[in-house]
């Protein structure tokens, strides 16, 4: 059922781009990928447990995420899951950020953007 | 805070059970558990709330995403619930292009849901669900049914002859109220309310030892007495963390052992008489400890037995019947014609709260069925403008239950909404609700956003959405027929079924308002009502004399002299006085009185004794009516003992005014008193309840009857608050070790108007939205009226009619559905105001004045309601009407 061409994912709902961005450099459990985002993003992006955990139910579904069961601290029950990107998830994390930088020159050739804003 | 954020948790985890089961299994518990950190994270109360309501809506939203999403998959394998799965589908995306209708609708469901599901909870709690006691529906109260106190407990000293007595129990147990009792040798002097239990009492409820153990048998009669603690008592007493080693602290300035810490344990109010004291125990001393345990005049003990496993209510009942007979023949102070009765406990704890809870109810359950009528009428009107599409749907071969179906599902997806909308307004409501007074819950009886509470919604959205989807599920049926029948047939004529919705609507909501009128009148009555003293300017600070040091009556009388006489030289109080009981304080002391000259066959009378200091009356501002007041003439030594009454007593026993003179005697604990002549006659003061008559009062002068605790009250020039630490200060300068109690007798008699205000307000508020539905209903149908006739009317102006005619046509039309429905609602509202009696207070039911200003109301804004449509159908311009094709 997944599919293989990273191509095929685009565009990524701005909710599962955050998600590959967050756990970009490492694996991280739901709590942990909530707060990179909102640390990322200043605190505009603040998700909801129904929204985190229906999107990353979905990103491990189709592939781009590899979750594995650890065992847990305090709370959360015996075990949580940790969301790793998947070589797929990379991948298409990448083509998105490349559509993205396509569509900001071409912002910028019509200056609907700064240059300097990150 | 912790209790909000515990609350919202709880609806969040209830949230979760909305998800398919595969996608809850994997991440419910850790979906629970970011909620949970994130509001523990939040800073300040808003914060959290609009974090709880964010996440609550997201997750509401994503369950039904999720369901949407999985139906597809479920679908593949049975067609039926492909088939309601599409339905579902194509209901939600019809209503999210119409966006407010769907919106009035899921706001009107949710207001309807949300008042019946918090209401539904507050019965369950109050009235269905078990008591929190083991065994809960063996235990049965046996009582005294006393005419005129109602429920009476009994003398503790009968305890013993109950348990020779009774055979279908396997346990009877004797416990007081919450008495206050005075704690030293353990930090401050403080009042602790405490209560006096047989042995067997705490294991009855229930309770288990934290460290140490509970009463038994032989602390009865130990010669050091002993006492089990609440755990809260424990730690402020001795420290959190302090082991159990026979720490002795003075209760009443006697030495007692602490042998056992146990958690809070909420205890039942089985009595009339004690109901108004129910400060939960922190302290339990044996029963023998008691002063009053070898009185058999003073009844004080709840008794509460549990029946054997086979034991039946029936014969415990006649059991307990036969007593007084036998017992009057031992016990002089035994009436034979006394009634004892058995009841189950569960019944006699929710009694109190079980007729405004039920009224509550079924104002709500009114509520629900006028928003039902109205969303029902929406959905005609809808369905009707459909009829074409449902025609074609028809013509193109779908069966008359696929069409059904389809409409159901429409209900069904906007009741879905609307209860879970509702589920949380009614979350947000019960979070304030135990902070208001309505009636007296059940002993911890918790309220809570359950799964129960949950289940009570859900059951009414689903009975909802079958209530309002039954009319139009007829119209699409007959749509088909007419379809079938009539080429060309192009709109569904609802107009009859929906004027008697409007017609229903009308009825139940003149009901609802007439209900609330007789409400709203009782509290205007109550709160004019004169309680018989001045409250305002007044503080009132409580002291109880140990025994152990204020031995004498001497040296009582010498405290209160003092006292009084540092309280009036304090700057800023003008007079003060003291007494046993406050008004409306509750705890009165009943007593038995034998009047000169004027025997009582049935027994001696009773009446409320109040012992008081001769500025009493002043203070109180309570008006002498005959007589003197006491004076300093009125001294311990002096040869003629006096009293005063109310005028409830004078008119009664002496109607022809000749009080002044006559003579009464108080059966006191040792038998009777001296006899006392009476010097003055007082107003009458309602010292049971502003809803209560007033009752027969002795007063007696506090120099001949010096009793243990009194409450000092003060009268200030200005506000009392500002003299509450003064005063204190004062009473504790003269003797520091007495701990002192004060209130604001103000406060007294707005609590005792607390409960009437809240019912009259929640009446109201719902009769308003009741109102409100009505008139929407009315100008639906009128208006709906209106534009179906569009072509008719423009016929009529173009035939000559005035525009006057047409006006009048319509009203006409309009305000004949409103008065059908109003003579239907009188109907009901008389049985309804019937049925309300106890409620009410200085009304009658069928309160004339009431039923005519609001029946005027309703057909005030029912006529507003219809002359918006009216007018529009008198500005019709005759050539636009005949073009359209309506």
């Amino acid at each position: 059922m997944p599919r293989s061409d990273p191509e095929a994912f685009l565009p990524l709902t701005p909710v599962a781009f955050e998600i590959l961005l967050a756990v970009a450099a490492g694996p991280r459990h739901g709590y942990d990928i909530m707060l990179e985002i909102e640390r990322r993003t200043g605190g505009r992006v603040s998700l909801n447990p129904g929204t985190l955990y229906r999107a990353l139910d979905r990103l491990a579904s189709e592939g781009l995420l590899d979750a594995t069961l650890q065992p847990a601290g305090k709370g959360a029950g015996d075990r949580r899951r940790v969301f790793a990107i998947s070589r797929l998830g990379a991948s298409v994390a990448q083509a998105e950020a490349d559509r993205l930088a396509d569509q900001l020159r071409a912002a910028r050739a019509v200056r609907l953007a700064g240059k300097s804003r990150p | 805070m912790n209790e909000a954020g515990g609350r919202a948790e709880r609806l969040f985890r209830a949230l979760l059970m909305l998800y398919p089961k595969r996608f809850r299994d994997a991440y419910g518990a850790e979906m629970a558990d970011v909620f949970a950190r994130r509001l523990a994270r939040a800073d300040g109360r808003m914060a959290r709330i609009r974090l709880a309501c964010r996440a609550c809506v997201d997750l509401f939203s994503g369950a039904v995403a999720e369901r949407f999403a999985a139906a597809p998959a479920a679908a593949a394998k049975d067609p039926m619930i492909s088939l309601l799965a599409r339905d579902l589908l194509i209901a939600g995306r019809t209503l999210l292009r119409q966006p407010t209708f769907s919106a009035t609708i899921v706001f009107t469901l949710a207001l309807a849901i949300g008042a019946t599901t918090a209401v539904g909870a507050l019965v369950d709690a109050a009235i269905v669900r078990p008591l929190p006691y083991p065994s809960a529906e063996r235990l049965v109260s046996i009582v005294e049914e006393s005419p005129r106190f109602g429920k009476a407990p009994f003398a503790i000293p009968f305890l013993r002859d109950l348990r020779e007595s009774v055979t279908q129990y396997d346990a009877v147990v004797g416990f007081t109220s919450t008495w206050t009792v005075t704690v030293t040798g353990a930090g401050e002097a403080r009042s602790v309310p405490s209560a006096f239990v047989s042995d067997g009492v705490l294991e009855l409820f229930g309770a288990r030892p934290r460290a140490g153990r509970l009463l038994t048998i032989a602390d009865v009669d130990a010669a050091d007495p002993v006492a089990v603690v609440s755990t809260p008592f424990w730690e402020r007493a001795f420290g959190a963390g302090a082991a159990l080693d026979g720490q002795i602290v003075r209760i009443d300035d006697r030495p007692v052992t602490i042998v056992g810490i146990i958690e809070a344990l909420p205890m039942p109010i089985t009595s009339s008489v004690a109901a108004s004291n129910h400060d939960s125990a922190e302290i339990w001393l044996p029963l023998s400890l008691n002063p009053l345990a070898g009185l058999r005049t003073i009844p004080v003990a709840n008794i509460v037995g549990r029946l054997k496993p086979e034991g039946r209510i029936g014969p415990a009942r006649l059991e307990v019947a036969t007593l007084p007979a036998r017992w009057s023949e031992i016990y002089p102070s035994v009436d034979a014609a006394a009634r004892y009765s058995a009841l189950p406990l569960s019944e006699l704890v929710s009694e109190s709260s079980r007729r405004p809870l039920l009224a509550l109810l079924g104002a709500v359950v009114l509520l629900l069925l006028i928003a039902c009528a109205n969303i029902a009428n929406l959905m005609l009107v809808r369905s009707a403008t459909r009829g074409s599409e449902l025609a074609v749907r028809a013509a193109l071969g779908a069966t008359r239950g696929r069409l059904v179906l389809q409409m159901f599902a429409d209900s069904l997806v906007l009741a879905t909404m609307g209860t879970a909308f509702g589920v949380f307004l009614a979350w947000l409501a019960l979070g304030i609700v135990p902070s208001l007074a309505l009636g007296e819950l059940p002993p911890s009886s918790s309220i809570q956003m359950d799964l129960r509470v949950v289940a009570i919604a859900a059951g009414t959205g689903l009975l909802v959405a079958m209530a309002v989807a039954v009319v139009p599920v007829l119209q699409a049926s007959r749509a088909v027929i007419y379809a079938r029948i009539r080429d060309g047939a192009r709109t569904v004529r609802g107009g009859r079924v929906r004027a008697s919705l409007a017609f229903a609507e009308v009825a139940l909501a003149l009901v609802l308002l007439i209900s609330a009128g007789l409400l709203a009148r009782s509290f205007w009555t109550l709160s004019s009502v004169d309680p018989g003293f001045r409250a305002n300017n007044l503080l009132a600070s409580g002291v109880a004399m140990p025994g152990t040091r204020y031995p004498t009556a001497d040296t009582r009388r010498a405290f209160v002299g003092r006292a009084l006489d540092t309280l009036e030289a304090l700057p800023g109080v003008t007079r003060a006085a003291a007494v046993n009981r406050l008004p409306l304080g509750g705890g009165n002391v009943i007593v038995g009185v034998e009047i000169e000259g004027q025997p009582q066959p049935e027994g001696p009378v009773t009446m409320d004794r109040r012992v008081v200091t001769p500025g009493y009356f002043d203070t109180l501002g309570i008006p002498l009516v005959a007589g003197r007041p006491f004076g300093i003439e009125d001294r311990a030594d002096a040869v003629d003992r006096v009293a005063a009454v109310n005028e409830a007593v004078a008119r009664r026993f002496w109607p022809e005014g000749n009080a002044i003179g006559g003579r009464l005697r108080l059966m006191l604990r040792g038998g009777a008193g001296p006899w006392l002549r009476i010097t003055g006659v007082f107003g009458n003061v309602r010292h049971h309840g502003l809803d209560q008559p007033a009752q027969p009062e002795v007063y007696v002068p506090y120099a001949q009857a010096a009793v243990e605790s009194m409450v000092f009250l003060t009268q200030v020039s200005g506000d009392p608050v500002a003299l509450v630490e003064p005063v204190r200060q004062t009473l504790q300068g003269i003797d520091p070790e007495l701990p002192v109690e004060q209130e604001l007798p103000r406060d007294l008699v707005t609590a005792s108007m607390a409960e009437p205000r809240l019912r009259a307000l929640l009446f109201n508020g719902f009769a308003f939205a009741a109102l409100l539905l009505a008139a929407l209903g009315v100008y639906g149908v009128v208006s709906h009226g209106v534009t179906e006739r569009t072509r008719e009317i423009g016929v009529r102006v173009a035939l000559g009619a005035t525009r006057g005619s047409i006006l009048g046509l319509v009203m006409r039309g309009g305000l004949r559905t409103v008065l059908v429905g109003v003579g239907g609602g009188l109907v009901a509202a008389v049985l309804a105001a019937r049925a309300m009696r106890g409620l009410l207070f200085g009304v009658p039911p069928f309160d004339p004045m009431t039923f005519a200003v609001v029946t005027g109301v309703l057909l005030f804004v029912a006529a507003a309601a219809i002359l918006v449509p009216a007018r529009r159908a008198m500005r019709l311009d005759p050539i636009q009407a005949l073009r359209t094709d309506q």
